[in-house]
């Protein structure tokens, strides 16, 4: 159970740092302050524990840190959504807003803008080092290529078709 | 065989365990593709995830029981190699679905179709229209009974995206101190 325990008390510890520096002051580049503070906060128990004398049995490292490897990835992906909201989730709050009026398609197209989701996205890309924006317009940087060669090889082997 | 049980007994073998149920879901997800009559995309993952899941499960438990661990500390191992799977099967769903939905991966396929030539704002605007989005998104909700059509009205019912919804309004008041 002490593996178990320790896993789950250092993710919760980096949690609890995310949050708190978080209501300090949102920072500018968020996704790249939360990776820093969830590669720090290890680093942080491992120092505390040495200073206080507590031990974990190497053995057990990687089983620790593949569970906060996980459980940091998961909430990364998470975090995006937090970023960036889902065309599904606002029809969804749009809907439960009007709870028994219900929303017509004109209403919910008021909602889903251009400027909301499509005018982000193209600003992210290039903020990302992903695209560039040229006199002809957007085009893929060398990063941008890699990602779009990565993104064709999944479509690929999983036999995957783009939807909405 | 006994030499395989003493080497899954060893803890740094189990950690691995995770990537071992990890590897069976995305074999199991190729296999699935390359199936005459493939599923949908979300069901298809669901039961990769499943498999990769009752494999971790058996490997994990058959590595436990051949160690001289208390009830706790076996549920507590045993927890900890299903929830690391867990996430790491999140993951692998999460990246699949990115090239499934993802608005940002579209436009940078677009962009590489178009490659060396540039993509104006305006055709991504024109290509990616949120007519377009919005139509695709009603009828993946209304499919997936997490929303009805009555007439030209559409109403919600109580369903997992609902719940999805109410946890990101959660987690924003709790980061920002607003659900915006």
């Amino acid at each position: 159970m002490t593996l178990l325990l320790t896993a789950v008390g250092l993710f919760l510890s980096a949690f609890a740092a995310h949050v708190a520096l978080w209501r300090i002051r949102i920072p500018r580049r968020q996704t790249l302050t939360l990776v820093l503070v969830f590669a720090a906060v290890p680093l942080l128990a491992w120092a505390v524990a040495r200073v206080v004398g507590a031990t974990v049995a190497p053995a057990a490292l990687p089983a620790i840190g593949l569970f906060y490897a996980g459980a940091a990835c998961c909430y990364l992906i998470t975090y995006a959504g937090v970023e960036e909201a889902s065309p599904s989730l606002l029809i969804i709050r749009a809907l439960e807003s009007a709870a028994d009026k219900g929303c017509s398609r004109v209403e919910l197209a008021a909602i889903i803008t251009e400027a909301r989701f499509v005018e982000p996205r193209v600003r992210a890309l290039t903020e990302q080092g992903l695209t560039i924006i040229t006199p002809e317009g957007s085009r893929l940087t060398a990063r941008g290529i890699r990602v779009a060669r990565l993104a064709g090889l999944l479509a690929r082997c999983f036999r995957i078709n783009e939807g909405g | 065989m006994k030499e395989v049980d003493q080497l899954l007994a060893s803890p740094a073998a189990l950690a691995l365990i995770p990537l071992l149920g990890l590897a069976v879901d995305i074999l199991a997800q190729l296999a699935q593709s390359r199936l005459p009559h493939p599923s949908g995309h979300v069901r298809k993952q669901f039961i990769s995830f499943g498999i990769g899941g009752a494999a971790t499960a058996g490997v994990l438990l058959s590595a436990l029981l051949c160690q001289p661990l208390g009830p706790l500390d076996l549920a507590g191992t045993f927890i900890l190699g299903m929830s690391t799977y867990a996430f790491l099967g999140f993951c692998f769903f999460n990246v699949i679905n990115l090239n499934v939905s993802s608005l940002r991966i579209r436009m940078i396929m677009e962009i590489r179709r178009q490659h060396p030539n540039g993509v104006p704002v305006s055709a991504l605007r024109a290509r990616y229209g949120m007519a377009e989005v919005l139509d695709s998104r009603l009828l993946r909700l209304e499919s997936g009974r997490q929303i009805e059509r009555r007439g030209d009205r559409f109403y919600l019912r109580r369903g997992a995206v609902l719940h999805i919804a109410h946890f990101f309004s959660g987690l924003r008041a709790l980061l920002f101190g607003r659900p915006a």
